[in-house]
């Protein structure tokens, strides 16, 4: 049900910033779309990694806070505010790996939603906090080559993500019981 | 200043490659890593299986060991004394006078019928009796015995074609059946209970069901304890059958057992 969710969000989400994307309301549009993603997400990882702490609660929020004060007091996409989720992101997903790799019983990971879910977001957070952080510099960001060369990686990227999110999807149908 | 941003760009394009590829990479190996520890499970719980099948069967073994040296013990020696016993009663019937020679009789009577329950006795426990006559026979003879000395009404039906198991496995689904029959005088306060043996091609299934009181039966995924039923049901494990128990309290209790035919050897 989350998985749905988020698909429907992040596809709308790409809908917006690729029709709206240079517009003043599309950046807000797909702040605020980013913003329901990270809420999800946060949910999806609580349910993935059955976290019910509530350092896990805090560190959502903190990031959700932040991402907001982001968005409002400064123009454009909350790129600091998203690496920070992005951090959070692969952390969790380090968590999920490491429970599952000292994990006692039987579990097939290729049957496991899961553990598609988890490899989508991990491949796709690494690669966009290394383009976020890119985007840093000058020097970087002027460089319309150096753009470009990133911007077919992220789809790349994005291929692999939404691939490995759709796996997990079909997985958990397939597998409910 | 094009050079520098032509490096800069490689040096963007082969880390975000090379961060690509590890990412893959990595799960790649995870999944390589996981898929080799899930086999070792597998491979340790088959293990673990094996051993407590072996256990298991050690165990019968043994208990099969013990029953027929009691059973060879009641033959030969308990069951000789009575013989004697009763021969020097009837000498000493001839030669007595007659109220003394009544008693003598009397205890006589006794005797033999003590003799008598203990050939059954011996022969339900003697393990070369069982898998000679076979299970269905073994089974008729000891509800017969089971008639003789209560009020239980007992209905045993076999439809199919009844086949030979192995010696080893007619004895352990003979135990089975002796336990649940116990189970049912000792604990169920039933007044009928109905044996049925159905041989299918490919299986053979049995279903005892009492109208005793019953209890509260376990759900299907939790083990079974007490009376004797999780013994049962380690039995059953051993020859790769399945045995489920339904129950109620004021119910009666259904034991249904299912052997699969091809699986006859131990």
């Amino acid at each position: 049900m989350l998985l749905t969710v988020l698909l429907v969000v992040t596809s709308a989400n790409e809908t917006w910033i690729t029709v709206l994307g240079h517009h003043k309301e599309g950046t807000l549009l797909y702040n605020l779309f980013s913003l329901i993603e990270i809420v999800v997400w946060g949910l999806i990882f609580r349910e993935i990694n059955k976290i019910n702490n509530n350092y896990f609660l805090a560190a959502l929020v903190v990031i959700l806070l932040a991402s907001v004060a982001e968005i409002v007091y400064r123009k454009g996409f909350h790129t600091y505010t998203y690496r920070l989720f992005s951090l959070f992101a692969i952390f969790n997903c380090a968590l999920y790996f490491y429970k599952l790799a000292t994990h006692k019983g039987i579990i097939y990971i290729g049957r496991n939603a899961a553990f598609w879910i988890v490899a989508g977001v991990v491949i796709f957070q690494t690669i966009f906090l290394f383009y976020l952080t890119a985007l840093d510099f000058s020097a970087f960001r002027h460089d319309k080559q150096a753009v470009q060369v990133f911007h077919e990686i992220i789809a790349v990227t994005n291929i692999c993500y939404y691939c490995l999110l759709l796996t997990g999807l079909l997985w958990s149908i397939f597998y409910r019981h | 200043m094009v050079n520098f941003l032509s490096a800069l760009t490689q040096l963007f394009y082969f880390g975000s490659l090379l961060l690509l590829l590890l990412c893959a990479g990595f799960i790649f190996f995870f999944i390589v890593f996981h898929k080799n520890q899930t086999r070792l499970l597998l491979e340790k719980k088959d293990m673990q299986f094996e051993f407590t099948r072996q256990l298991l069967h050690s165990q019968l073994e043994i208990q099969e060991q013990t029953f027929k040296t009691v059973a060879q013990e009641i033959h030969d020696n308990v069951g000789q004394i009575l013989t004697l016993a009763k021969l020097n009663m009837s000498n000493l019937a001839a030669t007595a006078p007659a109220p003394l020679s009544g008693q003598i009789e009397n205890n006589k009577d006794l005797v033999a019928r003590a003799i008598q329950d203990l050939r059954s006795l011996a022969r339900g426990l003697n393990m070369d009796y069982i898998t000679e006559t076979g299970l269905i026979k073994a089974i008729e003879y000891q509800l017969e015995q089971i008639k003789k000395n209560s009020t239980l009404q007992i209905r045993f039906t076999v439809s199919g074609n009844p086949c030979q198991f192995s010696p080893q496995t007619e004895l352990i689904v003979y135990r089975m059946q002796q336990e649940i029959i116990n189970n049912v005088i000792k604990h169920a306060a039933a007044q009928h209970i109905d044996i049925s043996y159905n041989y299918t091609p490919g299986h053979f299934e049995s279903i005892v069901t009492d109208d005793g009181i019953g209890f509260a039966s376990h759900a299907a995924d939790q083990p079974i304890k007490g009376l004797g039923l999780g013994n049962l049901q380690s039995r059953a494990q051993v020859l790769g059958g399945r045995l489920t128990i339904t129950s109620s309290p004021g119910q009666g209790t259904s034991v249904h057992f299912v052997l699969p035919m091809d699986n006859k050897m131990i």
